[in-house]
């Protein structure tokens, strides 16, 4: 009887600390996107040994499930829109005057050439939903207290990675470094966040960079220039209808 | 020519005065100069030809008073080589012209855009000549009344516009109503009306149209998954109505893609049209390359099939190969391509064309083409 209850208790134990981990990404990506809704201006750096290529867009999102970006440079890429609605994808390309709908699949390719993927740009997988998740330890970076948590994807989610840990600051969980691991459990992927600002009266990074390990000198640098919380966004926005209008 | 410099003063002196009055307005230019050298080699009669393109676009877009929009689009080509033509603007008015026409050296001009849009809640209603894209797959668009064109003159991938009216209103749920009216001075022109609907994790489209004088059409088409692939198709049916028998067509259309993990990106095509020929006896090559299709004969063939692939070797390169056969005629197309993006400002493109068929029971290569494409965009 004994065994059982430090079982059932040790399973208890286990619940309340995973539900912890859960609440502190869900309080972390509730300060990204907003209680209600975000707008982004960005500028994105591609850079590799011999060759840099730099992009500016806006971002749109609603909760988890809206998304919609519209790049505005460089000129050959301009009007291109990426939209989510909750499980679907679809892509405007100006040239052609089309939405394309993407398949899933297509949520690991890397996105216009960065190093992160179409699933990271749009978040079509959620790291509450599609994750189990634990907190594995505590560390401090530059001077900020941080978790550390890990990240398992669950069977069946829409997820290209086999791990991932994250280290969130206690005081404003701000999400200063992830960790991406492939399913053969090696480190491939890293993201650092710095420069911290004051965006709409949140404590954020401005810088992210992303660093894939196994090639030296690339990564891909975002650049927050604005960063706005709660504002109304007309639904419209979000209708692949209305891809073709953004700017 | 008259025409066109009217509207170029029309258009400037109304880009002014709006600019004059409201502070809201914007206006935006943009586009490309690209330079096109080009080596044919006609393998059966041991012909080869080159030629030099330079091809300008310039896009011009102007919003105004919350609600309206102006578009206007030019197309000019300076070409100098062994075997040029250039087809005819197939609109209502012709905005296009020939400055210069001579049998190896021609500079041409065209407005395939010119639109007024005005826009408001879940209305919107368009004049003008524009591009009305109706099609869903990568390559053969069973659906697309108003655009087809040939998939193989990658010079043109923004295609002709067409003269219509066009109301769209957007409900609910993703689902909207358009309707499209294409006047002709001929005949009966185009009057057609598109349902879309998200339903089950799928885009779908209806629609039915009267399409010129000889047919009514009826179809639809959708772009969803099967597992992580996409799966998209089109079918198109046009009733004839003529009463000799025999004489409707039907086309369908569809694709898969898939991308991997590693990049490699791949799309699979089907393309049945019921007006293809099913032997070689009176196909030519004409027939694919000088082409401005109709959905009625997206192919010379009855069954065709496109496999393509794609891979990125870094994010400034790029590269594809798009092999298509064409059943019972037993044509075959290979085009690798690899594209540069040299930096924000230039790109380069390298795309080769390869064509076979039977001649004279003999299955061989017809043409052989080369391209270089540099681009600056602006």
């Amino acid at each position: 009887m004994r065994k059982l209850l430090i079982v059932f208790l040790f399973f208890l134990s286990y619940l309340i600390y995973s539900q912890d981990a859960n609440n502190i990404l869900k309080q972390s990506e509730e300060k990204i996107r907003g209680v209600k809704s975000s707008y982004t201006e960005m500028i994105i750096t591609v850079v590799r040994p011999k060759w840099k290529k730099e992009m500016t867009m806006k971002g749109w999102s609603v909760g988890e499930d809206y998304f919609t970006s519209v790049v505005l440079t460089p000129a050959k890429e301009k009007g291109t829109v990426f939209l989510k609605r909750e499980n679907e994808v679809w892509n405007y390309v100006p040239s052609i005057e089309r939405t394309i709908k993407l398949p899933p699949s297509m949520m690991m390719q890397n996105w216009m050439g960065t190093d992160f993927t179409n699933d990271d740009l749009v978040q079509r997988s959620s790291i509450t939903d599609d994750y189990t998740n634990t907190i594995i330890g505590e560390e401090t970076i530059d001077d900020l207290d941080c978790w550390i948590i890990q990240l398992i994807p669950k069977e069946d989610a829409p997820v290209v990675w086999g791990k991932l840990i994250m280290w969130i600051d206690k005081k404003d969980y701000m999400q200063l470094k992830t960790q991406f691991f492939d399913e053969y459990d090696d480190m491939v992927n890293v993201m650092n966040s710095k420069i911290i600002k004051n965006f709409g009266g949140k404590k954020l990074p401005s810088v992210i960079e992303f660093v894939p390990l196994e090639k030296e000198g690339n990564k891909t640098i975002v650049e927050r220039l604005i960063w706005k919380f709660d504002i109304n966004i007309n639904e419209r926005f979000f209708m692949p209808n209305y891809m073709k209008n953004l700017r | 020519m008259i025409i066109k410099n009217s509207f170029l003063i029309f258009f400037f002196l109304f880009c002014f005065q709006i600019n004059a009055q409201e502070k809201k307005s914007e206006f935006t230019i943009e586009g490309y100069v690209k330079y096109l050298p080009s080596y044919l080699d006609y393998n059966n009669n041991s012909n080869s030809e080159i030629n030099h393109l330079i091809h300008n676009r310039i896009n011009l877009k102007g919003y105004f008073k919350e609600h309206f929009s102006i578009g206007f689009e030019l197309r000019n080509r300076m070409i100098y080589g062994d075997n040029i033509n250039i087809s005819n603007d197939a609109g209502i008015i012709d905005l296009s012209n020939f400055f210069i026409d001579k049998p190896k050296f021609k500079l041409h001009s065209m407005i395939d855009r010119f639109w007024f849009k005005y826009q408001k809640n879940k209305i919107e209603i368009s004049i003008g000549r524009q591009r009305v894209n109706w099609g869903i797959n990568t390559i053969w668009n069973s659906n697309d009344l108003f655009n087809a064109y040939n998939f193989i003159d990658f010079d043109y991938v923004e295609r002709p516009g067409s003269d219509v009216i066009r109301f769209i209103y957007n409900g609910d749920n993703l689902s909207s109503f358009e309707f499209v009216y294409k006047p002709n001075l001929d005949n009966l022109g185009v009057m057609a009306a598109l349902y879309k609907i998200n339903k089950i994790g799928y885009d779908f489209q209806f629609f039915g149209a009267n399409y010129y004088d000889q047919d009514f059409a009826l179809g639809g088409g959708w772009a969803g998954n099967i597992r992580n692939a996409g799966f998209k198709g089109e079918v198109s049916y046009f009733l004839t109505k003529n009463p000799i028998p025999n004489e409707n067509s039907f086309s369908l259309s569809t694709s898969f893609d898939y991308s991997f993990k590693n990049g490699i990106y791949i799309l699979g095509s089907y393309l049945f049209n019921s007006n293809g020929l099913s032997n070689s006896n009176i196909f030519n090559l004409g027939a694919i390359t000088e082409n401005v299709l109709s959905p009625k004969n997206l192919m010379p063939s009855k069954n065709s099939y496109i496999i393509q692939t794609s891979k990125p070797i870094s994010p400034a390169i790029n590269s594809s190969l798009t092999f298509l056969y064409g059943q019972g005629i037993n044509f075959l197309y290979i085009s690798p391509n690899i594209s540069y993006d040299i930096n924000s400002d230039f790109d380069m493109n390298f795309i080769g064309q390869l064509f076979y068929a039977n001649v004279n029971g003999n299955f061989k290569s017809l043409m052989n083409g080369i391209y270089l494409q540099l681009r600056y965009s602006f």
